[in-house]
């Protein structure tokens, strides 16, 4: 098994790179974690946001009116900045900011001034509570209530209580469950490790010199590529391994008792055989370390970003995601995003699952048979 | 002159290292472009699609109920009559949203917790709590049944009891941080190019070094040559990049050109500083130079937003130190306070930083440069 240990060798000088990215993707999985805070809940819980509400009025309206704000939401002290809230809503710390004009108090007449972020659903979901609100006060006003009694009325018709049914599909309370950010990114991962060693090892391979001293040895080449291509497939389930192992090691019996855990480790090992091909055909054509570092970075932070690796897949225009459906990196984001929001599948989603699965394995067919084809050609010239 | 002719054509002609510096930021920008579109930013609002459950002969708060829904049909909602079983079987598939059961009492079943089940929830308590204080003032107050029809019917007028106002910043999309990102990458990228010069100046790693070394051209004027022509022709890339993203992929980098085109030749500086710092780490090979490259690009960049662009809020909530000294958030802080909101305190700041760094990095490249000798090549 020379060929075999020599490749395994090449493996060994190679694993610093591996170190670094698996530290990298470690880093960023236990930052997104941190950032995203891991919710989950029970029963349905309307989505509390972060507002601010900025008072320049002072009146017993508006600190009612603010009161009933902060029943609802998350309210964050905002200074009354132009600066300070264009920040604010810029990096998302509030969705949504309140004023309350000076001389408001003194007559519904004026309105309240909103910084908001247009056309989101978040905007429309707090307008609407602070029509409601002001509608209330008006309508109780019109009636004859007065002074404090009509924010008592209000705040009394505000703790009535609608009962929401959450049909909880995957066990997490409605929620994405928290290892699917991990998933989600892996292919990046996995595809840039494995396209590095692969395609340094192969460059290492087809240097001419080496080349002639394996052909001319007594081991038949048949028997050599064997050897190669079982290099491969122990790379790629040592790195599959690793990828399953890790959020594990983050999420413990979370993870474990999920019972879509062997269909995540179908679909990661489907994104490892593409990967596997992907790097196959890119140490074919690429000759050099130098443009194999670019090569693989073009492919895999392009394929990335447009499957929805980074950037969720519902932020991407149709348009991008029709294309997107010509790449491997797709399917895997599909079959994920269903994984990841049921346990229970319908049976347009158990097809889902399996279209997404199949399709990956055709890519890795197909992409390896244009490698092949394309060794052929290269080692005939 | 001879010397800055020379250097220009040797830099502009490695395509390896210019593919870094300048062809990779216009590929990562298109593919930028592709996923988020032109000002597109993604969280804009449809109709929530929700089934509606209903037996034909409603009681009269169900009917009430069910003439509200299709009041936002077309609007906020689109309304999809169903049997229960179809609905849950769709909700199930995430093909709507929630189910509305208006069979007994209006209820409401969802699954999931964002943002439109909150929006349904929201319409639905809003319905009833209007309905219940309504009742309440009629038993309390009958005679004010005429005033009241006005007033009640004002209830759902939500648009006019608020009025947007702006901000002075010219943007809220934050699809545009990627942006800033990729230049503050592009800056970086210079790293490149530095290193490819440092192991071109050394004697005993390249035989343009030994020539150079033996040559009769004052040391200090052949490193400030090579520094200069480095500095020039990254910041040229730097700004074809800023010139691409601006008039071909049309997005909006502010209008303050002058503040741009420092920071953007500061950031150049820091990135040619630092690869001439790499390149005279004697321990490492060329590729691992070049990996040490790749990762000095692209993990600050990435803690600066290029891949996930929240992520320099996430650092600057959990960590905001590295966020002062990651040239890459810097850089694209700096980009920041031109382009989204032209505040003079957060850019004299971030200058402030840049230029610490910049001439930092640029006088401990020149002494690492400066005195070399060697007793055997």
């Amino acid at each position: 098994m020379t060929v075999f240990r020599c490749f395994l060798k090449m493996v060994k000088r190679n694993s610093r790179m591996v170190i670094l990215y698996f530290s990298i993707f470690l880093t960023i999985s236990v930052c997104m974690q941190l950032a995203t805070g891991g919710k989950g809940m029970d029963g349905f819980e309307q989505e509390s946001l972060d507002l601010a509400v900025i008072d320049r009025d002072g009146s017993v309206l508006a600190r009612e009116l603010t009161e009933y704000l902060g029943r609802h939401h998350h309210l964050v002290a905002l200074s009354d900045d132009e600066d300070a809230i264009c920040e604010a809503l810029f990096y998302r710390n509030v969705v949504y900011v309140v004023i309350i004009p000076a001389g408001y108090g003194e007559g519904i007449e004026d309105k309240i001034q909103t910084i908001k972020i247009p056309g989101t659903n978040s905007a429309y979901y707090v307008d609407q509570q602070i029509g409601q609100f002001l509608g209330w006060v008006n309508v109780l006003e019109t009636a004859g209530y007065d002074g404090q009694e009509i924010y008592e009325r209000a705040v009394e018709a505000d703790e009535l209580k609608t009962e929401v049914g959450l049909m909880d599909k995957n066990g997490h309370g409605g929620v994405q469950a928290p290892y699917a950010f991990m998933f989600q990114y892996m292919p990046y991962i996995i595809l840039s490790i494995i396209c590095y060693v692969i395609g340094s090892i192969m460059i290492g391979f087809r240097d001419k010199e080496v080349r002639r001293r394996m052909e001319c040895s007594a081991m038949p080449p048949r028997q050599q590529n064997g050897q190669l291509v079982l290099g491969y497939l122990v790379l790629g389930a040592g790195i599959w391994l690793v990828c399953i192992l890790m959020p594990v090691l983050l999420y413990g019996k979370e993870l474990l008792t999920d019972p879509n855990m062997p269909l995540y480790m179908a679909n990661v090992l489907a994104v490892t055989l593409v990967s596997l091909a992907i790097s196959f055909t890119v140490g074919t054509l690429v000759r050099k370390e130098v443009v194999l570092s670019a090569v693989i970075n073009v492919i895999a932070l392009g394929m990335s970003f447009v499957c929805g690796v980074f950037v969720s897949m519902e932020v991407l225009s149709k348009g991008v995601r029709a294309a997107a459906q010509f790449l491997p990196f797709y399917w895997y984001e599909s079959v994920n995003q269903i994984l990841a929001m049921n346990t229970g599948f319908t049976q347009a989603q158990e097809r889902g699952i399996l279209e997404g699965l199949g399709i990956q394995g055709l890519f890795a067919a197909a992409i390896l048979c244009v490698g092949l084809v394309l060794d052929r050609y290269m080692a005939e010239k | 002159m001879h010397l800055v002719r020379y250097r220009s054509i040797q830099t502009v002609r490695n395509w390896s290292q210019m593919f870094w510096a300048l062809a990779f930021p216009i590929i990562l920008g298109t593919f930028f472009y592709v996923s988020f579109g032109s000002g597109d930013m993604g969280e804009e609002m449809g109709p929530i699609p929700v089934a509606v459950v209903a037996d034909a002969g409603e009681a009269a708060d169900t009917k009430a109920f069910m003439d509200f829904l299709e009041q936002m049909d077309g609007g906020v909602l689109q309304v999809l009559p169903m049997e229960e079983e179809a609905a849950r079987e769709a909700l199930q598939g995430d093909e709507i949203i929630g189910i509305f059961d208006c069979r007994r009492a209006p209820s409401l079943t969802v699954a999931g917790t964002g943002i439109s089940q909150s929006i349904l929830k929201s319409l639905m308590d809003g319905y009833d709590k209007n309905a219940a204080l309504i009742a309440s003032i009629v038993r309390d107050h009958p005679e004010k049944i005429p005033e009241l029809s006005e007033a009640a019917a004002a209830l759902g007028q939500r648009q006019e009891m608020t009025e947007d106002v702006g901000v002075k910043g010219r943007t809220l999309d934050t699809n545009i941080s990627y942006f800033f990102a990729l230049i503050a990458y592009a800056c970086l990228a210079g790293v490149f190019l530095g290193t490819q010069a440092s192991l071109d100046s050394q004697a005993d790693l390249s035989a343009l070094g030994a020539r150079q070394s033996v040559a009769p051209v004052h040391r200090l004027q052949m490193i400030l040559t090579d520094l200069l022509v480095l500095f020039f022709i990254h910041f040229g890339n730097v700004l074809i990049l800023t010139c691409y993203i601006r008039f071909v992929l049309k997005v909006d980098l502010g209008g303050d050109v002058p503040a741009l085109i420092l920071v953007e030749w500061m950031g150049s500086m820091i990135g040619i500083s630092m690869g001439i710092l790499v390149g005279r780490i004697s321990r490492l090979g060329m590729s691992g130079k070049m990996g040490l490259c790749v990762f000095l690009t692209l993990f600050p960049s990435f803690l600066a937003g290029l891949m996930f662009g929240q992520m320099k809020n996430v650092v600057e909530r959990h960590c905001p130190i590295v966020n002062r000294i990651n040239p890459a958030a810097v850089l694209s802080d700096a980009l920041y306070s031109i382009s989204v909101y032209n505040d003079g305190e957060r850019l004299i700041r971030s200058v402030a930083i840049l230029s610490i760094m910049s001439v930092g990095m640029v006088a401990v490249a020149y002494l690492a440069v400066r005195r070399v000798s060697y007793d055997s090549i």
